[in-house]
């Protein structure tokens, strides 16, 4: 195969498998299938930041007819898990239970109602009567590690890296002499961004319910990411078999990472294994902001040594992160912090990383879209332009000179995986130069650095630019596996089933598209069934850009394996040898003989009448590496001098991510991540009291873009061929939400002369500095 | 610059904040003053008549409950919950043919009305022509967000000749999404409107 192969089904932008039910409305989300007569399970969150539970007396609660069972953490096993959906054993810490004696954020979870309607179960839910010890909270994750509040002193936590000084997890690496060179080098920059705590907002909130089948087995549908994971997670905290349990994950409204985890599932689950009864839970927005997953808040600092030509000579970057009240991917988030950016300059002649990944009582951050590299692409890109104005160049120069090229490779991949050492790997596809020329282009980069800025004014506005590059990875080398499973039918269609879990990317149709391109059929005759732990084969999930890379190579190895099993049997029909045979068009012809014999036919024949069996194969596929999608961002802003206001005008973002094997598709997730990334830019972050209280967990406070105010978003790809993936595919999910922030920091230098290293920037914070105010 | 008459839910301006008119202005047979009565008695229904997507029926309903829950629990699941604020329009339906957020009204405040949702528009064998611009520009990503944009834009087009591509994003504003970054959607509804200049019959589902 090479890049020039004439795809039939691959590169083509069709229509979104599910897309049909999608604007017909069909009842296709977990909560829209729950049986009617599910009892509604409700959660009783803790109002204080930090609290040991004296006792809870729920007897009012019970005595309530509609109320069917009230839980809490006397009625459960305690059991340390995390709630992080990752292979096992699992980087993250086991610091957390079901239902716990200890509460460590204002909406951590006391007790569990389910009851026979709504009003029932809010109203137990006020019978509850809890005795807390009130605790000191600790919110500031800046003095977490001086430990004089400690939050996980529970004896039971297993893998917390240190608790009495909260460092859910810690590590550092070196390569090469850093201090010492970058002490020597001409020019130096030391500097700290920080990233604030932003959340998905998946617009559909975290929905799970529960039942017995008819063989008693528990039946869990869930909107996650992770429905293996989740079957093995649940199998730990209920002490059940995994093939006890069936997870089955529908359409979702969205993850974005905050439904890497088994967040809801394990207490419709405890409900229904206590009851023998349907259980279902839907959280409420407010619910779904503080009590599932956020972005880790970060410090990141970065000093860097560079000579007066703007080479650079070392990198150092420090984390500290900010888990929250739990280690749900305290550890793998804070590596990739390093292990997704630093390679992208891989010119230097030393580099260290070190991270501190400290607990604080506020809501649990976890996975979300780009995993780190958001936060370690702030402080690197942010350090590299500010490079670029100490020797008054180009930003862009600095960037691309120093930037990473195909046949190239970084030491930093083979010492820092996700948790664990990473894989020795060379890059064989890279496009991050075209990336750059055409974005700079499209852009009109040079005109626009020229004419905006400060000096030129317009109406009491001024306009900026900036620019970042960025690199991501598609899946965990030698972690993370897929698999897939094909059979053929009699009319000659395939059923493809996968473990992969498609999100709402649309990777059902990415994963179709690679089969039908594979057994050379249109993609309707390719039916695909995926995310249910009982008919599916194993896949991780949907997480660290994995899903074409990982899953498609799976898929794209079992319809191979498919192909050659028909070609075998047509060899046998045919009495000749299988090298005269070749597939096209729904059908496989000896070109020798002339004969040829269609799918139907032939599977029809197998049958009921010829060497009669079904034809059907299960291929795994596990990454010896992660290519790197490329991609380079451009933003202009618009300022408003007289009220600090900042508006997007427009961002551009060109990418590189292998072959595309559904453009539209691919377009898609780079523009939204775009949007994404801009929100955390303006305004996104959650806000709390002294106390720890959230101020602004609402869609109504919590502003994420609307269409009408982000400017406009243009994406283009630029197409590589990466060896390693199917038909030349890498990923392209996460990518694009690296950039905006840093983006938007640098343009804002360019249009005000002022660097500012944190986010978001508010008009009060920018007007209060460009009237010489410190801020 | 604009030439179409100011919408009842727009403050005149394009993009203007939308004004949400006490729900007794939407429907004259609202069910306001039964509801002072019984809004602190436990268990008192009140019995209701809509008219759901062409099919007229009586519902009970507790004086609390808003449309959007009463919709979904009589089988209308098309009808998203998002926020439960107000703020994403996931759960956006037509009243008497007006667009308008079910979580925002009290269903005995719908009294009287025709109500219509996702599952009303089009079917399998026939498509909305909004349905199928956003099916072809492969518009949605998770879909969570389409029914309410599907009908915020079918109100749109009932009401509007022409729009530009700057007054359709400030009119669809208040329909959050969160995977597309919205320009496929944009351009979706631009075409529609196109499609109409062009002379393209927009024909609707009786």
């Amino acid at each position: 195969m090479s890049a020039n192969h004439d795809f039939k089904v691959v590169k083509h932008s069709n229509e979104k498998v599910d897309l049909k039910s999608l604007v017909l409305g069909k009842p296709v989300f977990t909560d829209d299938m729950a049986p009617a007569n599910a009892l509604v399970v409700k959660l009783l969150r803790s109002p204080h930041a930090h609290a040991r539970i004296r006792s809870i007396d729920c007897s009012l609660a019970r005595e309530m007819d509609d109320v069917e069972c009230v839980l809490t953490h006397e009625d459960l096993p305690r059991i340390p898990f995390t709630r992080a959906g990752q292979g096992a054993p699992e980087p993250s810490p086991y610091d957390a239970f079901l239902l716990d004696k200890k509460v460590r954020f204002v909406g951590d979870v006391v007790a569990v109602v389910a009851a026979r309607d709504e009003k029932a179960a809010n109203r137990a839910l006020k019978k509850i009567q809890v005795d807390y010890e009130v605790l000191e909270p600790l919110l500031d994750f800046r003095k977490a590690m001086e430990g004089n509040v400690v939050l996980h002193d529970e004896k039971e936590a297993e893998n917390v890296f240190d608790p009495t000084k909260n460092i859910a997890a810690h590590y550092t690496m070196e390569i090469g002499e850093t201090d010492r060179l970058i002490e020597e080098s001409e020019v130096k920059v030391d500097v700290t961004y920080y990233y604030p705590k932003s959340q998905q907002v998946p617009l559909e909130p975290h929905a799970a319910f529960a039942y017995l089948d008819e063989k008693s087995r528990l039946v869990v549908v869930s909107s996650t990411q992770v429905p293996f994971h989740a079957r093995r997670i649940l199998s730990r905290i209920l002490q059940l078999p995994p093939g006890k349990i069936r997870v089955i994950k529908p359409r979702i409204g969205g993850g974005f990472g905050a439904k890497q985890g088994v967040i809801i599932e394990g207490y419709v689950a405890a409900v229904t294994w206590k009851t023998g009864k349907p259980a279902r839970l839907v959280l409420s927005r407010e619910e779904s902001l503080i009590g599932t997953y956020t972005r880790h808040d970060t410090d990141v600092r970065v000093r860097l040594g560079a000579d007066k030509t703007g080479k650079l000579n070392a990198l150092d970057m420090y984390v500290l992160s900010n888990t929250g009240a739990y280690g749900d991917h305290a550890l793998t988030v804070a590596m990739v912090c390093g292990s997704k950016t630093l390679p992208l300059y891989n010119k230097v002649q030393a580099v260290r990383f070190s991270t501190d990944v400290v607990y604080t009582n506020l809501p649990n951050a976890g996975a979300y879209r780009g995993y780190g590299a958001p936060q370690g692409l702030l402080a690197l890109d942010g350090a590299l332009d500010e490079l670029a104005q100490k020797l008054d160049m180009d930003p862009l120069y600095i960037k691309e000179r120093n930037s990473i090229r195909e046949k190239e490779s970084s030491p930093i991949f083979q010492i820092m995986g996700e948790g664990r050492e990473g894989v020795e790997q060379i890059v064989q596809s890279c496009k991050l130069d075209d990336c750059i020329a055409q974005g700079k282009e499209l852009f009109g980069w040079q005109v626009k650095r020229e004419q905006f800025g400060l000096a030129h004014p317009k109406d009491g506005k001024v306009r900026g630019v900036g620019c970042a590059l960025a690199m991501q990875g598609s899946g965990i080398p030698k972690v993370d596996m897929a698999s897939a499973t094909i059979k053929m039918n009699d009319d000659g269609s395939f059923n493809l089933l996968v473990g992969a879990t498609d999100l709402g990317t649309g990777s059902d149709t990415v994963l179709s598209q690679i089969a039908a391109e594979m057994l050379q059929v249109p993609l309707e005759m390719v039916h695909i069934y995926s995310s249910d732990t009982d008919t599916t084969p194993f896949d991780v999930g949907a997480y660290a850009s994995s899903t074409t890379y990982v899953s498609g190579n799976a898929v794209w190895k079992t319809a191979k394996k498919v192909k050659e099993h028909i070609l075998q049997a047509a060899a046998e029909l045919f009495d000749c040898d299988v090298a005269q045979l070749h597939i096209q068009d729904q059908g496989v012809h000896n070109s020798s003989t002339g004969e040829s014999i269609s799918y139907a036919q032939l599977c029809t024949q197998l049958f009921y009448t010829f060497n009669q069996r079904q034809i059907a194969a299960t291929e795994s596929f596990v990454g010896d590496e992660s290519p790197m999608p490329f991609m380079a961002s451009f933003m202009e802003i618009e300022v408003d001098l007289r009220t600090g206001e900042v508006h997007p005008v427009e961002t551009v973002s060109v990418v590189d991510c292998g072959t595309p094997i559904n453009p539209k598709l691919a377009l898609g997730q780079v523009e939204g991540a775009t949007l994404q990334g801009l929100g955390t830019a303006f305004f996104e972050e959650l806000t709390f009291d002294s106390r720890g209280k959230p101020t602004n967990a609402s869609l109504f406070r919590y502003k994420i873009f609307d269409r009408a105010s982000y400017g406009k978003i243009t994406a283009r790809l630029v197409e590589s061929y990466e060896p390693t993936g199917p038909f030349g595919a890498k990923s392209v999910s996460e990518i694009g939400i690296d950039t905006p922030t840093v983006a938007l920091l640098n343009a804002l230098f360019h249009a005000t002369g002022i660097r500012f290293r944190s986010l978001p920037v508010r008009p009060e914070t920018i007007l209060k500095a460009l009237k010489g105010e410190n801020v | 610059m604009d030439t179409y008459p100011p919408s009842p839910w727009l403050s005149g301006e394009p993009g203007g904040e939308r004004a949400f008119p006490h729900p007794c202005t939407l429907s004259p047979r609202c069910l306001c003053d039964i509801i002072k009565h019984t809004s602190k008695q436990e268990g008192m229904g009140v019995k209701i008549r809509l008219t759901i997507n062409g099919t007229p029926g009586e519902f009970d309903v507790e004086p609390g409950m808003i449309l959007l829950d009463l919709l979904r629990a009589s089988g209308f699941k098309s009808v998203k919950k998002g926020c439960d604020g107000a703020s994403c329009g996931s759960c956006t339906v037509l009243m008497d043919g007006r667009a308008v957020l079910s979580c925002g009204i009290l269903a005995a405040h719908a009294n009287g009305c025709a109500i219509q949702t996702l599952e009303g528009l089009g079917s399998d064998l026939q498509l909305d022509p909004v349905q199928k611009a956003f099916l072809d520009g492969n518009a949605f990503q998770c879909g969570f967000c389409a029914p309410g944009l599907i009908m915020s834009t079918r109100e749109l087009l009932d009401r509007y000749d022409s729009l530009s591509r700057e007054q359709i994003r400030k009119h669809l504003s208040g329909n959050l999404c969160r995977c597309t970054g919205y320009e496929a959607q944009i351009s979706a509804v631009e075409k529609l409107f196109e499609q109409r200049k062009g002379g393209v019959q927009d024909v609707r589902e009786p």
